[in-house]
């Protein structure tokens, strides 16, 4: 069931962005017809890195108390609108019940570019619209300390795994948007999907709970998202085209 | 421009469904039926034509593990039946009594284990990998493997020919 949702989810994410994109292309048609009356503009804007942390993962901690997680998201603008992207997460995952006792903890980092949607035709103006690609990698160990498959005939099977370090890689896509609140203060939200690439981990004997990062670790594909606060520290200009009316 | 006001509405649902999909407490609730029991099936050669088998109701069965309570006591109408394997061992035997009057057959598994994490909130279940499978020959003529992997209750896993 879990998993129907989550391709309904993915189909309905590739349908919205197929639709932005012929949206977009859509809109290209009446601009193309003013481009001769538009003048196009290139000014110098500041530009540099921008430092969040993404609160949803310390709410998270409130509807899934087995789990503590942080991220701070990184981006720096390198051309008009493409901008490098990062994110650097921690998770610890702690959980005990009748059945099992489980702990974890690892690191991850993902790197992509993100596509700003928006043209500007203000200067001054720093919305963003974006889409963004991104590769994530995590490292993280966990174990089963102790638990026990219940067995009413034949007696309670008790069991343990060993600590054990793993791997993971994934592709992530994901659309979302920047507000400028304050000056150099940024409010963002996004949605991702994300799509595991090392498989053998969801599908094996000991899938983790939670792979760090990434997210639910029987899952080979999940939908998560971030809703982010950073700071512009200005650094450097950029080129910035831009079209007055 | 409506669709693009649709569009808009859609967006913002997918958001709130992926939001609390996200969230769930998903140690809480266990979704699915983790029971991996041998599933097995009756069947018997169709009267005048043997090589077709039929799917048979017995009489009166009764089952036990060797050594241990029944787990199945004289009941009627049974076309087959669920039997949990031994969790701490790679063989599981049984006393198997087609009918009240009928002479009692030992069913033998031999199989290896391999404990799974299935989710948070389910744990850790045991799957099975049967290696063969075998009876007495006094009501069973035949025992047959029809899926090695015990990993859910819902397929057959063993079909006893009569």
């Amino acid at each position: 069931m879990k998993f129907t949702l989550s391709s309904i989810f993915s189909a309905c994410f590739l349908l919205i962005a197929c639709c932005a994109v012929a949206q977009d292309k859509g809109a290209a048609a009446p601009q193309d017809k003013k481009k001769d009356s538009a003048k196009a503009l290139v000014v110098e804007v500041p530009a540099g890195l921008r430092i969040g942390t993404d609160l949803s993962r310390i709410a998270m901690h409130f509807f899934q108390p087995y789990r503590t997680d942080a991220t701070i998201t990184l981006d720096a603008r390198y051309r008009d609108r493409i901008f490098f992207a990062s994110d650097i997460s921690w998770n610890r995952t702690s959980h005990s019940d009748t059945l099992y006792n489980y702990k974890g903890n690892g690191m991850a980092i993902s790197l992509g570019v993100n596509y700003n949607l928006l043209k500007k035709q203000v200067p001054k103006e720093n919305f963003m619209l974006f889409a963004g690609m991104k590769y994530g990698f995590a490292l993280f160990n966990y174990e089963l300390p102790n638990y026990e498959v219940p067995g009413s005939y034949w007696g309670d099977f008790r069991g343990s795994l060993a600590s054990s370090t793993k791997t993971a890689h994934w592709i992530e896509v994901s659309v979302g948007m920047k507000v400028e609140v304050l000056k150099n203060f940024y409010l963002g939200w996004s949605i991702q999907d994300r799509l595991l690439l090392t498989k053998k981990i969801s599908k094996g004997d000991y899938p983790p709970m939670v792979i760090p990062g990434f997210g639910k670790g029987n899952k080979g594909n999940v939908f998560d998202m971030q809703y982010t606060v950073s700071y512009l520290l200005p650094m450097w200009k950029v080129k910035q085209k831009m079209s007055l009316p | 421009m409506p669709t693009a006001r649709y569009m808009k509405y859609l967006f913002l649902f997918l958001c709130c469904m992926a939001a609390l999909s996200a969230c769930d407490d998903d140690t809480k609730v266990c979704d699915q039926d983790t029971r991996t029991f041998a599933n097995i099936r009756f069947r018997y050669p169709v009267p005048g034509n043997p090589s077709q088998n039929k799917d048979t109701v017995l009489p009166k069965v009764t089952v036990f593990a060797l050594n241990k309570d029944s787990l199945i006591r004289k009941r009627t109408g049974l076309s087959g039946m669920q039997l949990p394997l031994d969790l701490h061992n790679d063989t599981s035997r049984f006393y198997f009594q087609s009918d009240s009057t009928a002479k009692a057959d030992t069913l033998t598994f031999a199989y290896k284990r391999q404990p799974h994490f299935v989710s948070a909130g389910c744990g850790v279940v045991m799957y099975f990998n049967i290696d063969s499978a075998w009876s007495t020959k006094h009501v069973v003529k035949s025992v047959q493997l029809n899926a090695k992997n015990i990993t859910t209750i819902n397929e057959i896993h063993i079909i006893l020919h009569f």
